[in-house]
């Protein structure tokens, strides 16, 4: 069964409730998909992009789900959705689709625009990695580490303690 | 034949006083009957009423009259008795024409009086012009050969040659491979009936042998194609057999004895596993395959070890002839049919599937063998859908028949191990038809099991060898994983490997997909070339009963050109050699290659092969061709006769010109449902938007009329092929003329026209006269 995700939001799984309101006005709004997001609508469903997807399957969505709400035009639950979070971009799913969808250049377009909307936020561990690169160009593992753990007691501290001397003895800290 | 006189008859049907009541007869008639060359200028009262057309069976009896105008409203029909009537008194039927005043909007509500009059006046004196050039024609006659050819002996192939045959003709069968039978031969069961197709071809094999007209032409090729409809030259390359048709009788001693063993091709895929039910291997001397007629066994004499005669001293008829050598042979045939097949669509291509790497994966085509042979029967067997089909990487089209052939295979499987169970991977299910009654029928079945979803790519098991796969079930959006015995891949058809060479000798168009171009709705058998008709997957892909029934109408098409003549309607172009340059554009753009070069080599259309479209007419720059009933000397008179203006002097006046297959009835229909088209136009028939050549716009333009306007068919849609693009093509190349003549480039204008576009004809013309009256009057208005 998909892990359900209460952190990133609404989404609502195959609940088919809703009999009295009518979906005239949610369909077809291909008008408002942004340029990058066009390919969606060529798609046909037929899975393959999710059949091959290393990472779909451990989430409440699969590739082929979230090209699905593109092409209804429901952009929203879309952006929202967890499965973004995981695709790799490993291409997979551009390789084998019949009908020539880059999916995994849509898929990173609508993760970009649910950014832009600010459907998605990125958590501390993210915003500092932005915004070091946006500063310095580079990384700082160390500094980055700190930060992200900042406020948080080590969970296996004795273990990390014993990396700690390893990753010194082997030169692997500034 | 004699030019007869010019003495002209102008008869006009007032049509119950419905022309009356709009125009000054009185005045028309005697305007007209002033004009030179009339000798005789009447109003009929009724002209199908007893005697109604006395006075001009008199007049033609007498031999007063040299050529006819008839005023007025005349359907097809009236047209056709008037024909017939004045035929049987000798006139010959293409001298005479008819003017239409309604049609042109004469009688339209809310026109001046004056204008109408004036129009209708101008309108019959185009006409008259017209009617002063007309020459007297008659049919002609080509010879025609009672026999057809029949290219690709498979089961479209066979079923049509039945037909034909049936009928009395002689067919010719030309097949590639040393038997008949085709790919059906080589299938375990076939739909609807799910009976063996062996059965129906044996039966049509018979019939053939049995009525001895029939001759099969086995291991043979088209190496070149002369003539046209009715008498094409076919010249036949035919591979030795190496043994006497007339001599063996399929013994067998001479396999006995063979010492080579020779992997079984099928022709179709050299190298590749053996489609379907044929044996896997035989001895280098073997029977015909994929069916064993021609009774005669077949030597493949490239896998003979050197010097050795093995067969030929072991036959005890005498039948092997291990010397024969290629040689060539002419046929004379009416018409050709192309019933040239499919090949599958190599699956390796498809590389994630593993077709080719790993043994339990194979194609629709290998399962058909795997059913019909006694090998045990895999248990756990997983069914793709779409293979390299409707995927833009592959196959842009359905195949049509895949859907159904994996749910026979199913049911075939089911039957054969009841507990076998199946797995379809699909996309869209296409069994159309009665074929939805088996995909039900399977849907309930305890093993069958439906996925909405295509695995994206396949992986042995480590040890066992069977296949494991993961696909997103689409429908409920869960994940399935499997592990199969045996994955079939339902791979799609693409045109014959002979098609290709077969296009470049028969000259014979094919579309983007390599299948062979056809008019696919109105005339779906009917290639580019007259004479050359297309049945089967050849022209599209499709299953065994639509195939033999598309090869079986083609046929029909094709007697139109046997049984001793042809007759030829006169409206073939000429072309005047007087003019000609031979600069071959005529060559070039003949929607339907037409054109050959005669003894002085000029081009010179064949009148077999010609459909009479009139494009060569429009593309001649020289406008040296006509077309011999609508001469280009009878279209400049009428053009001509129409520069005087019959409007107030500051009105622009417009010429149009119409295809007479869509944009001619859309203005016909706009006046008749009384949609307010501007009288300011004048229009002509064509036989198609491509006839109007640019020197009788030009000529238009020159005498003053303010803008012309061609209307053609829809993109895609002329059954000429392109002749709208050629001429709107030809229109774009003349406005950069205007231009550079200081003429505004939209006086000419090109606009589509669907049959039904009368509103979209009345807008175009409006807006036309009322950008014409911006423009102000033509500078070569007088």
């Amino acid at each position: 069964m998909p892990r359900s995700f209460p952190g990133y939001g609404w989404h609502r799984e195959g609940v088919m409730s809703r009999v009295d309101e009518m979906d005239q006005e949610m369909m077809g709004q291909r008008e408002g998909l942004p340029e990058e997001l066009l390919p969606a609508i060529r798609c046909v469903q037929c899975g393959k992009c999710s059949s091959g997807c290393p990472v779909a399957f451990d989430t409440a969505h699969t590739p082929r789900k979230v090209i699905r709400l593109l092409q209804r035009g429901w952009l929203e639950e879309a952006g929202r959705s967890p499965f973004l979070g995981f695709c790799a971009q490993c291409q997979a799913c551009t390789v084998r689709c019949p009908r020539g969808v880059q999916v995994s250049e849509v898929l990173l377009a609508l993760l970009r625009f649910a950014r832009a909307k600010g459907w998605v936020r990125p958590d501390g561990f993210h915003r500092s990695f932005e915004e070091m690169i946006r500063q310095r160009g580079r990384i700082n593992e160390l500094r980055l580490g700190l930060i992200s753990q900042a406020g948080r007691l080590p969970s296996h501290p004795l273990e990390d303690l014993l990396l700690l001397v390893k990753m010194l003895l082997r030169g692997k800290l500034p | 034949m004699e030019t007869p006189s010019s003495k002209t008859g102008l008869f006009f049907w007032d049509q119950g006083g419905r022309l009356g009541k709009a125009l000054d007869l009185n005045w028309l008639l005697g305007k007209l009957s002033k004009t030179k060359g009339i000798s005789c200028c009447s109003l009929l009262d009724d002209p199908w009423g007893p005697g109604g057309l006395s006075q001009v069976v008199e007049k033609v009896q007498k031999g007063e009259l040299g050529r006819l105008l008839w005023v007025g409203r005349f359907s097809r029909e009236q047209q056709g008795i008037l024909k017939k009537k004045l035929a049987e008194e000798g006139f010959n039927p293409y001298l005479q024409e008819w003017c239409d005043l309604e049609e042109q909007g004469v009688c339209r509500d809310g026109l001046e009086q004056t204008v109408r009059n004036k129009k209708a006046l101008l309108l019959i004196q185009m006409w008259l012009a017209r009617v002063r050039l007309l020459e007297p024609l008659a049919p002609v006659e080509i010879p025609a050969s009672d026999s057809l050819l029949v290219i690709g002996a498979g089961a479209a192939g066979l079923h049509a040659a039945v037909s034909l045959t049936n009928l009395g003709k002689e067919v010719h069968l030309v097949e590639r491979q040393s038997g008949v039978g085709g790919k059906v031969a080589s299938l375990h069961r076939f739909y609807p009936r799910l009976c063996d197709p062996r059965c129906g071809l044996e039966f049509s094999i018979q019939a053939l042998s049995d009525s001895g007209r029939a001759r099969f032409h086995t291991l043979s090729r088209v190496v070149s194609l002369e003539g046209g409809p009715g008498n094409f030259q076919v010249r036949l390359e035919k591979r030795p057999r190496f043994v006497d048709e007339a001599r063996c009788n399929a013994c067998g001693e001479c396999a006995r004895v063979c010492p080579v063993e020779v992997r079984v091709s099928a022709g179709s895929q050299p190298g590749g596993e053996p489609p379907g039910l044929l044996p896997a291997a035989t001895r280098a001397i073997h029977p015909s395959l994929p069916m064993g007629f021609p009774v005669a066994y077949v030597v493949e004499r490239q896998y003979c070890p050197p010097g050795c005669r093995e067969c030929e001293r072991a036959c005890p008829s005498k039948a092997v002839e291990l010397d024969q050598e290629t040689r060539e042979e002419d046929l004379l045939v009416g018409a050709i049919l192309v019933t040239t097949g499919w090949d599958p669509y190599p699956l390796s291509k498809v590389e994630e599937f593993g077709y080719g790497l790993y043994p339990n994966v194979i194609s629709n085509l290998q399962m058909e063998g795997l059913l019909g042979s006694p090998t045990e029967t895999p248990k756990e067997v997983g069914f793709i859908q779409c293979v390299g089909s409707r995927d833009e990487r592959h196959l842009s089209y359905c195949s049509t028949v895949c859907c159904s052939v994996s749910l026979k295979q199913a049911l075939y499987l089911k039957q054969r191990r009841p507990d076998a169970n199946c797995y379809v991977f699909y996309q869209d299910i296409r069994s159309t038809g009665f074929q939805e009654e088996l995909y039900q029928k399977l849907k309930e079945m305890e093993g069958v099991t439906f996925i909405r979803g295509i695995p994206s790519t396949v992986r042995p098991e480590a040890g066992t060898g069977r296949l494991r796969l993961r696909v997103e079930d689409t429908l409920s959006g869960r994940e399935v994983n499997l592990a199969l015995d045996l994955l079939v891949l339902a791979g799609g058809m693409v045109p014959s490997q002979g098609s290709e060479e077969l296009a470049q000798v028969l000259k014979l168009p094919r579309n983007s997909l390599g299948f062979f171009e056809s008019h696919l709705q109105c005339h779906p058998e009917e290639s580019q070339r007259t004479g050359i008709y297309v049945g089967g997957c050849s022209r599209e892909p499709m299953g065994v009963a639509a195939s033999i029934e598309s090869a079986q109408h083609a046929s029909l098409e094709a007697l139109r050109f046997t049984g001793g003549t042809v007759i030829i309607d006169p409206k073939y172009p000429v072309v005047d050699k007087t003019k000609c340059d031979k600069c071959k554009r005529c060559m070039e753009e003949c929607p339907f290659g037409s054109f050959y070069f005669d003894e002085n080599e000029f081009p010179s259309p064949h009148l077999g092969r010609c459909r009479q479209c009139g494009n060569c007419v429009g593309i001649c720059p020289l406008a040296a061709i006509s077309l011999r009933n609508l001469t280009i000397k009878q279209m400049a008179a009428q053009i001509q006769a129409a520069s005087t203006s019959f409007m107030d002097g500051k009105e622009p006046t417009v010429f149009a010109f119409l295809c007479q297959n869509d944009a001619y009835y859309a203005a016909r229909d706009a006046v008749e449902a009384g949609l307010p088209v501007p009288p300011n136009v004048v229009f002509l028939k064509v036989p198609c938007a491509g006839y109007v050549n640019n020197a009788l716009i030009a000529d238009a333009l020159a005498l003053g009329i303010d803008g012309v306007l061609i209307g053609g068919c829809e993109d895609g849609q002329c059954h000429y092929v392109k002749g709208n693009q050629l001429v709107s093509k030809r229109s774009d190349d003349l406005s950069d003329k205007l231009q550079k003549m200081m003429m505004e480039r939209d006086r000419v204008r090109f606009v589509n026209l669907e049959i039904r576009d009368s509103e979209k004809y009345t807008a175009t013309v409006e807006q036309f006269v009322q950008d014409l009256r911006a423009m102000g009057p033509n500078p070569f208005k007088m």
